[in-house]
């Protein structure tokens, strides 16, 4: 159940460090265990995409930025050219922090225009990000429950043993008997 | 985070809900579970064999009781849906990272467009048929960026999904718990105490 931009290897090392760990005993264990890797999987690919979101409006954002810092005589294709420089031109980043540096921003002003703008997104992912967290829990709960019934399963046994009548001995002690 | 003075009032308000009035609403909210069909129950008799076959597996090499087979089956088909829902949400992103929307209608326009463009194919030879792929300028090039951008359009559909598969994973845990439970249960009554210690004994 991966995505095709996603590696089977990578999930594969996870999933077996994980049940390493875990050590699940029978069905139900490695039910859960496998359960647990694939939602440490999914928390994992809530928190890339949230980083994905915000880069992919960067470019978005800066042009927004720009809009508002460039003075207003020059032409709008002016700040798309500067905010596309940004990303991959020297000259034109330099100039774009120049401006920045004049209303006394810096480059966090632009993740958080980026944030701003894809905030209904991020949020929409925390949210699954946080029922896939509490999911995890809650399977590793489960696991934790169902050894401590078979813990005390196992014990009731070996105490039935402890406490049954000891076995006659095979050889009747010497004298012991008229 | 709301107030327990607006809690209660929520609390109050959903207990005077008498859900969708309109016969609209009604037939919306009616087919609110099938709307991913994932709320049909498993059929087939592939289903049916793949299902008997981890309830098996769950209960242990030994089979059940009655009882413990039920719960068993029920755990085993929380988990078969689990696995579908999953795979349901994979299919949603990939579709996105393809197509850009989910509804052909997106990509095609309107169904007179689409008949004009038909029409416009049949009679010139020379044009080629759309290929719906890349057609929204909007969707990114590099791989990794159109599927975080199909993961991003696809987020409603998901968090309704995500529902689903909460609802599965807690009806799993229900079984789980009472096929603990009552396997526990089968073993007490099993051996009896007053037979297994001599304390008990008079």
């Amino acid at each position: 159940m991966l995505l095709v931009t996603e590696s089977a290897v990578e999930f594969d090392k996870l999933r077996d460090e994980l049940l390493q760990d875990i050590q699940p005993q029978g069905a139900i264990e490695r039910q859960y265990a496998e359960d647990i890797a694939y939602l440490t999987w999914e928390v994992r690919r809530y928190r890339e995409t949230k980083a994905g979101i915000i880069n992919a409006a960067l470019l978005s954002a800066l042009k927004g930025i720009l809009d508002q810092v460039l003075p207003t005589i020059r032409p709008l294709a002016k700040a798309d050219d500067l905010a596309r420089g940004w990303f991959d031109d020297k000259k034109a980043k330099a100039e774009v922090m120049k401006l920045l540096q004049t209303h006394g921003l810096d480059e966090s002003a632009i993740a958080a225009e980026a944030f701003r703008l894809r905030a209904e997104d991020i949020e929409r992912c925390n949210r699954m990000e946080a029922v896939a967290e509490a999911r995890r829990e809650k399977g590793l709960r489960v696991i934790g429950k169902v050894r401590k019934k078979l813990a005390a399963r196992l014990r009731q046994g070996s105490d039935r043993l402890l406490e049954k009548p000891e076995a006659a001995p095979l050889v009747p002690e010497a004298g012991g008997s008229d | 985070m709301a107030s327990e003075r607006q809690i209660e009032a929520n609390r109050r308000n959903a207990r005077s809900s008498t859900g969708p009035r309109s016969a609209s609403g009604k037939k919306r909210s009616s087919k609110n579970a099938f709307r991913h069909g994932l709320s049909r129950p498993l059929f087939g008799a592939e289903l049916t064999r793949e299902l008997e076959t981890l309830a098996r597996e769950i209960v242990g090499e030994t089979m059940g009781e009655q009882l413990v087979m039920e719960f068993a089956r029920a755990a085993a088909e929380a988990e078969l849906d689990l696995a579908r829902i999953r795979q349901v949400k994979i299919g949603l992103i990939e579709r996105l990272a393809a197509f850009g929307v989910l509804d052909a209608q997106e990509i095609l326009g309107s169904p007179a467009n689409q008949v004009a463009r038909i029409k416009r194919t049949r009679l010139d030879a020379t044009v080629e048929m759309e290929c719906p792929v890349d057609r929204l300028p909007s969707m990114p090039a590099g791989k990794l960026e159109r599927t975080v951008e199909a993961l991003r359009r696809a987020l409603p559909e998901l968090a309704r999904l995500v529902r689903y598969e909460t609802r599965a994973a807690a009806r799993r845990d229900r079984a789980t718990r009472a096929l603990m439970t009552r396997s526990e249960e089968s073993l007490v009554h099993a051996v009896p105490p007053s037979e297994s210690s001599p304390h008990s004994v008079t």
